[in-house]
């Protein structure tokens, strides 16, 4: 399904066939010269220094792939295959340290190269000449900016990705016993962490099979409402998944706010510090119960 | 076994239900949809009614969503079963599914639940008074539970 | 045919389509009287042909092009008409019976997860998804499921549109009070699919038909 996609390239330059009859041309022409503008092009890449972080063999595979992917738009109007390969080429590149300029740079000396040999080639028929432009000008900005849009929202993935590694890092989740889990949380409690502390958890839990998560909020100054309404739906999640969670270093302030969401307290296993939430998560796990009846062991 | 007896191409099975001991264990397979959920619940009742059976466990570790629907059925199954003298548990929630089923708004607190099936069989056992489970018998289940 | 190999019609295109590019490559080679010089060769122009970017980097084709002239010029003619991939940041599901409800959520996951959420959020939104869709099965004779990545002043997110001309909502109001405190209240899950998301829109008409909108955001 392209959307009629061929129709807006003409749409864009806002004429009439005539126009978009000129592209099959011009697709013909970058076809054909394809190995010697190819060629050009990857020389001007390396005369501007551009992608440095990669080498001469690697600039060409992926100049060939630029180039084939460039008059496939041109010649098709969607710009399908090209968002791919661009979102795949930033995949590969922004770990080796490849800036977004370096990446519109290269796109636009292309667009340039293949405008110059355009101008060489019709050089003698001036409105021609002109009607080619007006058909090549606004599908090479497309392309360009395809380009540029898909490596811009790939390095944000990638930003994206590090930030929760990095938030991940800063909520271990420990475990010290059989069954047992503690999950210190320390600092200021926001959304996004807290989705956070909910994966560690529940993940945790799974991957430890814990019955009991001491969950320690000595920590953390306050939480807001949706914060608050968020880690008792770890709670009952934690239960689905068979685990039982006491959460200690409960201040005043947060208690308050449980309390103004609606939160039946009674409902949660609260214990005043850590030390005595691991207690009570042993005593309900039985491990200070005669183990004969404990039918786990 | 319950499996889908509609005419047409046979399905891989959808759900498995094995004994074991006075317990009946049911594995869903894959995602069911909801006349498949219903299909279930009357096959696993049916089978309750005919073993006796003491205890069951629902193993919904495939299920991909827990939805108000799902939710309902095992509601359903467990009151059912109940009236048929036995306890479920259903085991197997993963971390997601159990995360947005409670964002859902679907408050599961009369349903019994454990991690996995051994939790889940350990669970049994405490609340049927019996000895039924060893750690080591949970490897020779059927593997359609995972 | 799906039914006649016990496999889905996802499943038999798929094979289709690999076929097809196949026989586009020996086609090439033939007219072009070309053997390929190396065993890496076949490998890496079907990757090509289907347009399988992971295949192809795992066979890394391009390092093959660089080496491999006869290739090379082979590939310049497969980029000429490589198979349309779907559109692959949206989805449309025609909703009827109750494992169309199934097929919905599953296409929303796939979305969602090609716009960027994490599992937790996957699962989220393609509940909210079943939620919605089982409406059309009870209550409409059909309808549809519209899954979409967007991006939107900068942010990116997932638009799920479920629209039917099925004998619409009496009183919509009713059926957004949230009523869900237990499993009892089945309702119609309008509640239940609006906690879930970010962004919640019904539109209603008795006779005429419903429409939701809903939306979360990265």
């Amino acid at each position: 399904m392209t959307d009629g996609n061929a129709s807006e390239v003409g749409e864009v330059s806002g004429e009439s066939a005539g126009e978009t009859l000129l592209l099959p041309e011009l697709v013909a022409h970058l076809r054909e010269n394809r190995t010697q503008l190819r060629q050009e092009w990857a020389s001007r890449i390396a005369d501007t220094r551009l992608l440095s972080a990669m080498t001469n063999k690697e600039i060409f595979s992926e100049a060939t792939s630029v180039y084939d992917n460039y008059v496939e738009v041109l010649e098709t109007g969607s710009v399908e295959a090209l968002q791919h390969y661009a979102r795949d080429l930033s995949e590969r590149i922004i770990p080796r340290g490849v800036e977004t300029e370096e990446v519109v740079g290269i796109v636009l000396l292309l667009r340039d190269v293949l405008a110059r040999s355009l101008f060489e080639k019709y050089r003698e028929d001036f409105p021609l000449l002109n009607r080619i432009l007006d058909a090549y000008e606004p599908a090479a900005n497309r392309i360009a900016n395809t380009v540029a849009v898909s490596f811009v929202e790939e390095r944000e993935r990638v930003i994206r990705q590090q930030q929760d590694a990095i938030r991940e890092l800063s909520t271990p989740v420990l475990q010290v016993r059989e069954r047992l889990l503690i999950l210190p949380i320390i600092g200021m409690l926001d959304t996004q962490r807290a989705r956070q502390v909910t994966e560690q958890l529940l993940r945790g839990i799974r991957t430890h099979r814990a019955k009991v998560v001491v969950v320690d909020i000595t920590g953390v100054p306050d939480i807001d409402q949706a914060v608050a309404n968020h880690l008792v739906n770890t709670v009952d999640a934690s239960r689905l998944m068979g685990a039982s969670v006491i959460v200690t270093g409960l201040s005043a302030e947060i208690a308050q706010t449980l309390v103004t969401i609606g939160v039946d307290l009674s409902k949660i296993i609260t214990v005043g510090d850590l030390e005595g939430g691991i207690e009570e998560a042993e005593r309900v796990l039985g491990f200070k119960v005669i183990r004969s009846d404990d039918a786990e062991r | 076994m319950p499996n889908d007896k509609n005419v047409g191409p046979p399905q891989p099975l959808l759900v498995s239900i094995l004994r074991q001991g006075p317990y009946l264990i049911a594995s869903i397979n894959t995602a069911l949809d909801d006349s498949q959920l219903l299909r279930f619940q009357r096959d696993l009742i049916d089978q309750v009614g005919r073993d006796r059976a003491r205890g069951v466990i629902i193993d919904v570790a495939a299920l991909d969503v827990l939805d108000s629907f799902a939710s309902c059925t095992l509601h359903n199954l467990a009151e059912m079963a109940g009236l048929r003298g036995a306890t479920t548990v259903v085991v197997g929630i993963n971390p997601d599914v159990a995360f947005a089923t409670v964002r859902l708004g679907m408050h599961m607190d009369t349903l019994l639940t454990a991690l996995d099936l051994d939790d889940g069989l350990a669970l049994l056992d405490r609340l049927t008074g019996s000895r039924q489970h060893r750690p080591s018998v949970s490897g020779a289940t059927n593997g359609a539970s995972r | 045919m799906a039914a006649r190999r016990g496999s889905t019609p996802g499943a038999i295109a798929a094979q289709l389509n690999r076929t097809r590019a196949k026989l586009r490559v020996e086609y090439l080679l033939a007219q072009a009287g070309i053997t390929p010089p190396s065993d890496r060769c076949r490998p890496v122009l079907y990757a090509l042909s289907m347009g399988d970017r992971r295949r192809q980097r795992d066979l890394d084709t391009a390092g093959h092009l660089l080496e491999c002239d006869p290739c090379l010029r082979l590939s310049a003619e497969l980029f000429d008409r490589r198979p349309q991939a779907d559109n692959a940041d949206e989805s449309r599901v025609l909703v009827s019976v109750d494992a169309d409800v199934v097929t919905a959520r599953r296409k929303g996951r796939e979305i969602a997860a090609r716009a960027g959420f994490a599992a937790t959020e996957l699962t989220v939104i393609a509940t909210a998804i079943s939620e919605i869709a089982r409406n059309i099965v009870k209550f409409a004779e059909r309808g549809e499921v519209v899954i979409r990545v967007v991006t939107e002043e900068g942010r990116r997110g997932v638009t799920v549109v479920a629209r039917d001309s099925g004998p619409g909502i009496a009183d919509i109001a009713e059926a957004l009070r949230d009523g869900f405190s237990t499993y009892h209240g089945l309702g119609l899950g309008l509640p239940g699919a609006r906690r879930l998301m970010d962004e919640f829109d019904i539109v209603s008409e008795k006779g005429k038909g419903t429409t939701v909108t809903m939306a979360k955001w990265l």
